[in-house]
């Protein structure tokens, strides 16, 4: 007996229970099929949800959600040595609803948010990894499980199988993987004492912190770390570009070692008992690695398509997964109500795609990932930035100089001016206009 | 003939359990509930290995929460004809004869010729249920079981594990409970009824279903009651004798440091070389340890 569906949803990370949700909700036939052993038992992320499209979907989610805190504040740091120079910006109107983010940790929240897609009409079958597809033609027909006798078969398959998409690639939408594209992320959870988060980091109540930092992880490493605050532990991690793994042969996690013996962190884990560890990765070149997004029968979405915003000092995934995930559904309902499945029907995904802050965004930052890859800015201005101001700030009995002298030293001692003015023009087309 | 399986939700206690807090409390988020691997081979053996003359039907059973509803679909996935979930908010805090009582009732309902489940349940607490549930119905409960040589409609004749290798073999009346120790390992649904199982509605019957009440069964007839709890004692820790050659304010710091702390583990960092002599000290100052 083969069963068939409507739609069939591969993967209950944030794209694939979005899609799952939305076409439930909209009568459809839809099968949610996740390879753990419940959505959520796999997955891993820094820790930031960023809930505007959310927030149209559940109304109100964090009445309901598992979330660990709001996010009222947000620091960015560069780290050098044994300094560090912090932006500190906390908003009041963060705090409001409906809130700018929260804090919250995958394995809870994606469990609770596929049980919203079960409500709904979705019928959800975890610990089934999905192993290949099945064609007919030129059309993507269905799906086969690992060790599972038997077939499933669906109009559309939407692939929102995470960053490595088997599905992506077995329908030939996506080429092999380069490391310059991907970066890894690793992450500690790590139980404070009680009352600790709220005394180290500021907090009253459910507000909650994230802090993104920049600077040298470790010998040759290049990318960032980050710590947010979740109800009584802390999540804290670095993100490595995966190119500089491979070129230095570091290790990634000697990167997070010395991140969490820094003199500026290390206080902020005292008495910190080790919860768990967990890796991932992170695909970053944006549209530079956005494959083929729609083939007859099939969508991709979320981090099977590359759709994360990584500006060095910001990272944003779940939300881009899921107005994918919701913009995938509404094209498959779409095709649902036409009867017609072919790539032609569901090239419609793009152009819906385009006008949405998903490709928008992403076009938008294209020019980011020189900024990213560029090592000066994890080996230079970070220290750079903090000898300045350790120069101006320290009193040592030889005179005050200015700060204009004290930079002029230092660029000269490091890059130069004309290297500096060339990345500038780099970061600011990257980030800034 | 009628058969039942007592099939028990339990968590997945094979991995490390997550906890909370300086490891108190496990945390509920993060546990893996399974089907109870015993009562799953016992799914099997009715499915697969019962010598059953004639038609058979399976019937599997789970007294829990919610969470026991994906325990059912998995045996219906497997080929189970029916399932029922039996389940009332006031049986929360029931202890394991109100629970037992409860699953006898449901038994009665079902009318099976044989009910079947498994010897070992990674549940300590759930590891007594189906015999109570055997002692309230007035039927006997065979534990350690290794086969079912024979199976007549109202008797039947089973092999059981006994200590240093003996076996013996028994003559059971039936209806009785009868609880394996091995069971066929061959259950792996298929995909197409995996989605059928998933995709239908699992029956539930509560306390009024069954014609019980709250007062007779759930936690308010109790017969033992926590009266409170005491968490473990802090393993008290030896004064530190501060180094005198230390500052004053210092000393007093180490001194005050002292006394109670709790157990807890230790993040090491450095070269290779310290970090294995971190690890061989540590090691010396583990009780447990000979080095
Ligand atoms: C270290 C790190 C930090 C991050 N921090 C943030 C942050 O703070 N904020 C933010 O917004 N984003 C962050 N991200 C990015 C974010 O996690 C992702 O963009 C987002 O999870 C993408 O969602 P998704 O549904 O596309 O994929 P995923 O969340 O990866 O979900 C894919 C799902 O598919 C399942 N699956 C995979 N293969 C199969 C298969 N063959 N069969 C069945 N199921 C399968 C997986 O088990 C998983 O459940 C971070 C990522 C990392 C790695």
């Amino acid at each position: 007996m083969n069963k068939s569906f409507d739609v069939i949803v591969v993967g209950a990370g944030p794209a694939g229970t979005t899609a799952a949700l939305v076409l439930a909700r909209k009568g459809l036939k839809v099968l949610l099929l996740e390879r753990g052993e419940y959505p959520g038992s796999k997955n891993m992320f820094g820790g930031a949800l960023f809930g505007g499209v959310l927030s149209q979907l559940v109304p109100e989610y964090w009445q309901e959600a598992p979330v660990e805190r709001y996010i009222h504040r947000k620091m960015i740091t560069l780290l050098a040595g044994e300094s560090a120079v912090s932006l500190d910006f906390e908003s009041a109107n963060f705090k409001q609803p409906p809130y700018n983010g929260f804090v919250i940790q995958r394995p809870r929240f994606d469990r609770w948010y596929a049980q919203e897609a079960v409500k709904a009409g979705a019928v959800l079958l975890a610990q089934s990894t999905v192993e290949d597809i099945i064609r007919e033609g030129s059309q993507i027909v269905g799906v086969r499980v690992r060790g599972r006798r038997g077939e499933l078969r669906a109009n559309v398959v939407i692939a929102a199988d995470g960053v490595l998409s088997l599905l992506a690639r077995k329908a030939g939408l996506r080429g092999d993987f380069r490391p310059d594209q991907f970066s890894l992320g690793v992450k500690e959870t790590i139980q404070l004492p009680p009352g600790a988060v709220e005394e180290r980091f500021r907090l009253t109540g459910d507000e909650g912190l994230s802090n993104e930092f920049l600077g040298r992880m470790g010998d040759g490493l290049h990318g960032g770390a980050f710590l947010y605050t979740n109800r009584s532990s802390l999540a804290l991690g670095v993100v490595v570009h995966a190119h500089s793994l491979k070129d230095k042969k570091a290790a990634i996690y000697d990167a997070l070692e010395k991140f969490k013996r820094h003199p500026v962190i290390a206080p902020l884990l005292e008495g910190g008992r080790f919860l768990e560890y967990s890796a991932h990765l992170i695909p970053e070149a944006g549209v530079a690695m956005t494959p083929k997004l729609y083939t007859g029968g099939m969508l991709v979405a979320g981090d099977a398509a590359g759709m994360v915003l990584m500006g060095g000092v910001f990272l944003e995934g779940v939300n881009f997964a899921m107005a994918a995930g919701w913009t995938a559904a509404e094209t498959a309902a779409n095709a649902c109500e036409k009867g017609r499945f072919d790539a032609q029907t569901l090239a419609q995904y793009r152009e819906r795609l385009e006008g949405s802050f998903v490709l928008r965004d992403l076009n938008r930052y294209k020019h980011v990932l020189p900024v990213v890859l560029n090592k000066r800015l994890y080996e230079v201005y970070p220290s750079l930035v903090c000898r300045t101001l350790e120069k101006w700030f320290a009193v040592d009995g030889q005179g005050h100089p200015k700060l204009a002298s004290i930079v002029k030293g230092l660029l000269n001692e490091e890059i130069g001016f004309w290297q500096m003015a060339r990345d500038g023009y780099q970061l600011g087309r990257g980030l800034v206009w | 003939m009628k058969i039942a399986v007592l099939v028990r939700n339990v968590v997945d206690c094979r991995i490390p359990l997550p906890v909370d807090e300086f490891g108190e409390k496990p945390l509920l988020e993060g546990m893996i509930n399974i089907v109870n691997p015993g009562d799953w081979l016992a799914l099997d053996y009715a499915l697969n290995s019962l010598p059953v003359r004639g038609d058979k039907s399976v019937t599997a059973l789970s007294l829990g929460d919610k969470e026991s509803e994906e325990t059912l679909r998995w045996c219906r996935a497997a080929g189970a004809q029916r399932v029922l979930r039996i389940w009332d908010s006031a049986l929360a805090g029931a202890d394991q004869l109100g629970k037992g009582k409860t699953l006898a009732a449901a038994l009665a309902r079902v009318e099976p010729d044989l009910v079947l489940c498994g010897d070992n349940c990674l549940d300590q607490m759930l590891s007594l249920l189906p015999g109570v549930a055997a002692a309230a119905a007035g039927i006997s409960y065979v534990p350690g079981v290794t086969t079912i040589e024979r199976l007549e409609k109202e008797t039947a004749v089973v092999v059981r594990k006994l200590e240093k290798g003996r076996r013996e073999r028994v003559h059971v009346r039936l209806p009785a409970v009868i609880a394996l120790v091995d069971g066929g390992d061959s259950l792996y649904p298929d995909l197409p009824d995996s989605v059928a199982a998933f995709s239908e509605t699992v029956p539930c019957i509560d306390l009024a279903g069954l014609g019980l009440s709250a007062e007779n069964t759930g936690e308010r007839a109790n017969l033992a009651h926590t009266v409170s709890l005491r968490l473990a004692r802090p393993v008290p820790v030896r004064p530190v004798t501060p180094d005198p050659n230390l500052p004053a304010e210092q000393r007093l710091r180490k001194i005050l440091q002292g006394g109670v702390a709790r157990k807890q583990g230790e993040i090491a960092s450095g070269s290779p070389e310290q970090l294995a002599d971190r690890i061989i000290a540590f090691l010396r100052r583990e009780p447990g340890a000979r080095l």
